[in-house]
């Protein structure tokens, strides 16, 4: 009898997974970064479960079809971040980097994720990681004018997993009256304190979309109430954007090391 | 009983395995990267007439064979013996426009069109897993005696004006610049008036699929077409001066690392060149 009851088990676990097929998440508009300073878009991205290279780091789950996303110091990685970088950078043309939105165009950015190991500072406090970023990056146009000699990124919007919460932090004009070429040059820009999403997310699984339009950033996380930012900061981007998204572990330290799960990631720009 | 149906794809099949034309090289010469027995620090190379029997050659089988199955001509190589003036090693097609030749060559007032088919199926990564890079066509520029005599060099080397490179499965094109634009004859002779462009990528994305490059130079004037889709173009000051140089088309594999272990295919289908 016992028996019977395991098979009946395993057959209702089967048809539980026969019935949803397992959608796995369309990477042909990122490009990879390893904490190994390995990178991979379109076809090399797309090759990446054959790919020794990626496996460490990045990797599908075949049980729940997440993308898991493995983040500690790579050993003589040659990654130029200055922390340990795991990411997905969005390119709206797979391959390039330099066709980006801007804040008219608008996106919408919706992640479900699952933070599944932090390692523990010190034996005091988790580390965090940087799960999504929304960077400006100057148009072609706007670097020559700006006279520099290659396009400059400033992440405007960051979203951590930190203290077990969903923290965002953003760039603020350091004077929000400021106007022209100003807004485009780094220097002019300062973090904020930063914002925590009230509940502790801690290892379950989150729900959360960026909402982009002019003049404004929305941010959602689960059922709680969403962030909202539409000041004179947020009304004078006038970058070009993209999102990035993974797990960025703020530390280089030896032995920490993050496990974030990915099960959707979806971004639209109507 | 054969039914009447297969027995006609078997001679459509037939017939059009036949059609296939093999990639005429009487007007290439070989290099592979393989000491000559006579001068080891140089590689071997195999010029028309010769080349013609390079199925029969055993010398050249490791590094440029046909493949049985596909009909391919396929260019093997890994770091080893290089040619003079490069750091890299090849297995690489060089036009000859007389057979055995290398003093005859073309200007871009002549014009010349080189169109293949090929694919790139296996490239080793590096220790990081960045894939290696081939250079599979080059249009590559040549002094004259009389240039070479003028600036004092010892050979008659000039830069290459057209790399086209396999670059993580992208198609990757760049061409060469002048350091000044202002320059003028001698200056322009000596390949240190020259730099690289910043480069580009074409959109369609090759993977290791197989591809059709046409690169054709009309008055002057250079495209680079991919899959008979997107093209590049260039001309104005840099392909006006470039106009001094006579040149030579490039087909095969010209590997971009002495990394140990490394190594790359390159196959074509077709190639063919005409002025």
């Amino acid at each position: 009898m016992k028996r019977f009851f395991q098979i009946a088990f395993l057959f209702s676990g089967f048809c539980a997974v026969s019935q949803e097929p397992l959608e796995f998440i369309d990477l042909m508009n990122w490009k990879l970064e390893l904490p190994s300073g390995y990178t991979a878009s379109d076809w090399k991205l797309s090759n990446f479960q054959k790919d020794r290279f990626a496996r460490p780091f990045f990797y599908l789950d075949s049980l729940d079809g997440s993308l898991v996303m493995e983040a500690y110091p790579a050993l003589n990685g040659r990654s130029k971040a200055k922390y340990t970088k795991n990411t997905l950078r969005e390119q709206m043309t797979p391959g390039s980097s330099s066709d980006n939105w801007t804040m008219e165009e608008g996106a919408y950015l919706e992640a479900e994720f699952q933070v599944t190991d932090m390692s523990i500072k010190e034996g005091k406090k988790y580390d965090r990681t940087l799960l999504f970023t929304m960077h400006g990056r100057t148009t072609d146009e706007q670097t020559e004018k700006l006279g520099l000699n290659k396009n400059s990124s400033l992440p405007l919007f960051k979203i951590f997993w930190q203290d077990e919460r969903i923290r965002v932090q953003r760039k603020v004009l350091e004077d929000p009256l400021e106007v022209g070429d100003k807004t485009l040059d780094k220097n002019f820009w300062d973090d904020d304190n930063g914002r925590y999403f009230n509940k502790k997310v801690g290892f379950n699984r989150v729900k959360l979309y960026i909402k982009v339009s002019e003049g404004q950033v929305e941010i959602g996380v689960d059922d709680q109430k969403p962030i909202v930012y539409k000041d004179s900061s947020v009304k004078k981007i006038l970058f070009e954007n993209y999102f990035e998204v993974g797990n960025y572990l703020q530390t280089k330290e030896r032995g920490a090391h993050c496990i974030v799960k990915y099960y959707n990631l979806k971004v639209t720009h109507d | 009983m054969i039914k009447r149906s297969t027995l006609l794809v078997l001679v459509i099949l037939t017939f059009s395995s036949l059609m296939a034309q093999d990639i005429d090289l009487s007007h290439w010469k070989i290099t592979i990267p393989a000491p000559r027995p006579d001068a080891p620090e140089k590689p071997i190379e195999v010029a028309p007439p010769e080349i013609i029997g390079f199925e029969n050659n055993e010398v050249l089988k490791t590094y440029f064979y046909k493949d049985a199955k596909d009909k391919s001509l396929v260019f093997y190589t890994h770091p080893a013996q290089t040619t003079r003036n490069t750091k890299y090693s090849r297995t690489e097609l060089r036009e000859q426009m007389e057979p055995g030749e290398n003093n005859v060559n073309w200007t871009f007032e002549q014009g010349g069109k080189m169109r293949g088919t090929l694919s790139v199926p296996e490239v080793t990564q590096n220790d990081i897993g960045d894939y290696h890079r081939v250079i599979i066509m080059q249009i590559h520029g040549r002094l004259t005696n009389e240039q070479r005599n003028l600036i004092g060099q010892d050979d008659n080397n000039a830069p290459p004006v057209l790399k086209i490179y396999w670059d993580e499965g992208k198609v990757r094109v760049k061409t060469k610049v002048l350091k000044n634009r202002n320059a003028t004859v001698p200056e322009i002779l000596h390949e240190s008036a020259w730099g690289d462009d910043k480069g580009r990528n074409f959109k369609e994305i090759v993977g290791t699929k197989k591809f059709t490059l046409e690169v054709n130079v009309v008055k002057g004037k250079m495209t680079v077409t991919l899959n008979d889709k997107e093209t590049f173009t260039y001309e104005g000051v840099d392909m006006e001066k470039w106009g001094v140089f006579e040149n030579y088309f490039k087909a095969g594999n010209y590997f971009q690392t002495r990394d140990a272990g490394a190594y790359a295919y390159v196959k074509y289908y077709e190639l063919e060149v005409s002025h």
